[in-house]
């Protein structure tokens, strides 16, 4: 029985239902399928991949499956042939960041991502585990693609797909609709993932939009599903250099959406990073910022800009404060025990930070702001405790993951 | 081995460099499986898909192995016919030309697994150039007495899951005159082992 929701998109939603559990080429060759207006083949090619895995489905599953054969004129009693189970067995795949699965792929997916709709982000992220009964060589790499309500989730998803292999890599495409729960497979893979950072000409994918959920599913399963944070970041007021897009204005229609880990991150501050072109961070040194950093980042940008002004002169000049300072607190005594305060404490840990780096940041621009967040990511990094289910343990079975895999080259 | 079976697993030999890489060893996983109804509906709608003609022997392997499996009539009807097949376009070499990352191990786990197997007779490897995507591809030859379906499914999927994504095994019944693809491509080969069948040899003694 067909129901509001257009039958490539449910087609859409059962392949991502079926992902982990059917090999990653036919769901590549379905979503092509689907993709050029195909889909009676493409609802085929699963039932076939189905019944010949023998890959158990839960009776919803085979409803739609039904549902699909019949409005698609093809045989609908082959949907009584699948195996039907209560409970699907609980999946067990594992997913590792570690040898950065986004190499490449942002080169590769430059061109694709300006020309799609409402993409919103593109994160990779190795899968070390096979999928379906013919699976494919291991790791895989996974990229997926979280996309707006003005995307095109089959036509993303093949046009990906299609421009990874036109640059010789192998992975499997996922693309998330928004309002769609993500199964547990997905959230796992997302909560490993890395994002795809993209160069300033394309404007696609790889900048998450502020409010934007890269996950909507509801409350319930943010729950269940393990959770990295992301590294926090300070937030800074926005610059005349962001004009803000009509993918954003449409982004905002959106804002009811529950976000989901890893946490949206401040766009603002995403493209600060890009701007700097700073390098990727190891792994071991990717994960979140330890809170004194982060609690320093929040006073420091409560700061308006002649204050920061007056705290980069002051870290410049070893005695404290800067000629121009007193200057200004002469002008209004009110500000001046206010702002006195707030240099003494700055000033006692910034020069803590400062003696933790080992290169010193250019001094008057926006980007010395961002670098004293950065400083706390490195040397001198603690990890804590929560950290330690992520780092150290699989996300699906709680078991140590090996990432010593290669990344797969076909 | 019904007939049925039979005629399935012929014709998907035959259809060898004819049918898409990626479709043909797709449909050979599923003809030793509960999928062959699925089977019987999707690889009429693949010929006419990519228009593909057959000749007369293979029209009647396609009747008998898709009708009992509940194809349409009319989808058959419309498969057009040749008279003979055309030249395949592809050319045979017994070493990679450009080296396949995966070669040696595929070669190495093909001998440990098939090596003095029952049912199994000569097992060779060729690589193959040429065709519409002008990709090299390792072909798999194996002579064998029984089990043939499903013995192709098997070497499939090892091979993919050493890295081949669209594996091309080729299981020859005894005795059987090889169409003109498998000739060049056994013209071209080596040996990789020898199952329990040791007179099973793909190359006439």
């Amino acid at each position: 029985m067909a129901n509001d929701v257009e039958l490539p998109v449910r087609l859409h939603d059962l392949l991502l239902a079926l992902a982990g559990r059917v090999d990653d080429d036919a769901l590549s060759q379905a979503r092509e399928l689907l993709a050029v207006a195909e889909p009676d083949r493409a609802v085929e090619l699963v039932v076939g991949c189905l019944l010949a895995g023998r890959i158990p489905v839960t009776d919803p599953e085979r409803g739609q499956i039904t549902d699909l054969l019949a409005e698609l004129n093809s045989t609908r009693s082959l949907a009584d042939l699948l195996n039907a189970v209560d409970t699907l067995p609980v999946p067990r795949h594992r997913f590792s960041a570690e040898s950065d699965p986004a190499d490449g792929i942002g080169e590769a997916l430059a061109k694709v991502v300006t020309s799609l709709p409402d993409i919103r982000s593109v994160m990779c992220v190795w899968r070390s585990t096979p999928a379906g009964a013919s699976p494919g060589p291991l790791p895989q790499r996974l990229v997926l693609v979280d996309i707006g309500p003005q995307g095109y989730a089959p036509a993303t998803a093949y046009r990906i797909d299609r421009a990874l292999r036109r640059a010789g890599l192998s992975a499997a495409v996922e693309v998330l609709r928004p309002a769609t729960q993500l199964s547990d497979y997905h959230a796992a893979a997302v909560t490993t993932a890395r994002e795809v950072k993209f160069s300033s000409s394309s404007s696609g994918g790889g900048h998450r939009d502020e409010s934007g959920a890269w996950f909507d599913g509801p409350e319930d399963v943010r729950d269940q599903a393990p959770v990295v944070e992301p590294t926090p970041v300070p937030e800074i007021p926005e610059t005349g250099s962001e004009t803000p897009s009509p993918r954003r204005n449409r982004a905002e229609s959106y804002e009811g959406a529950q976000p989901f880990p890893p946490k949206p991150v401040k766009r603002v501050v995403r493209e600060a990073v890009d701007l700097v072109e700073e390098p990727p961070l190891p792994p071991a040194l990717s994960p979140p910022t330890p809170p004194a950093v982060f609690n320093n980042a929040e006073v420091t940008m409560e700061l308006g800009p002649d204050d920061l002004a007056a705290l980069q002169a002051a870290l410049a000049d070893p005695n404290g404060l800067p000629p121009g300072a007193a200057v200004s607190v002469e002008a209004t005594p009110a500000a001046d025990a206010k702002l006195s305060d707030r240099e003494r404490a700055l000033l006692q840990q910034l020069h803590e930070e400062l003696a933790q780096r080992e290169d010193p940041p250019a001094q008057g621009d926006e980007s010395g702001q961002w670098q004293i967040d950065r400083s706390g990511t490195q040397g001198s990094f603690q990890p804590p405790a929560w950290m330690g289910a992520q780092t150290n343990g699989d996300l699906v079975n709680g078991t140590q993951q090996n990432n010593g895999h290669p990344p797969y080259q076909s | 081995m019904s007939d049925t079976e039979w005629a399935c697993h012929e014709l998907l030999l035959r259809l060898a460099g004819r049918l898409p890489d990626d479709i043909l060893w797709r449909f050979r996983d599923w003809a030793a499986t509960d999928a062959v109804v699925v089977l019987a509906r999707a690889l009429p709608r693949a010929l006419l898909h990519d228009r593909i003609g057959l000749t007369d022997l293979e029209m009647n392997l396609l009747a008998d192995a898709v009708l009992s499996n509940g194809a349409d009539r009319a989808m058959l009807s419309s498969v057009e016919g040749v008279d003979e097949l055309s030249e395949s376009g592809y050319t045979f070499t017994a070493e990679s030309p450009d080296r396949v990352s995966m070669g040696d191990s595929a070669t190495a786990v093909l001998g440990a697994t098939l090596r003095g197997r029952q049912g199994v007779g000569e097992v060779r490897s060729t690589w193959r150039q040429g065709g519409a995507d002008q990709v090299t591809r390792r072909i798999v030859l194996i002579a064998a007495t029984t089990g043939h379906a499903r013995l192709t499914g098997e070497v499939q999927r090892v091979l993919r899951a050493l890295g081949e994504h669209d594996p091309c095994v080729e299981v020859v019944p005894l005795g059987m005159e090889l169409p003109p693809y498998h000739q060049a491509a056994l013209a071209a080969s080596e040996p990789i082992c020898t199952g329990a069948e040791v007179d099973g040899h793909l190359v006439p003694v």
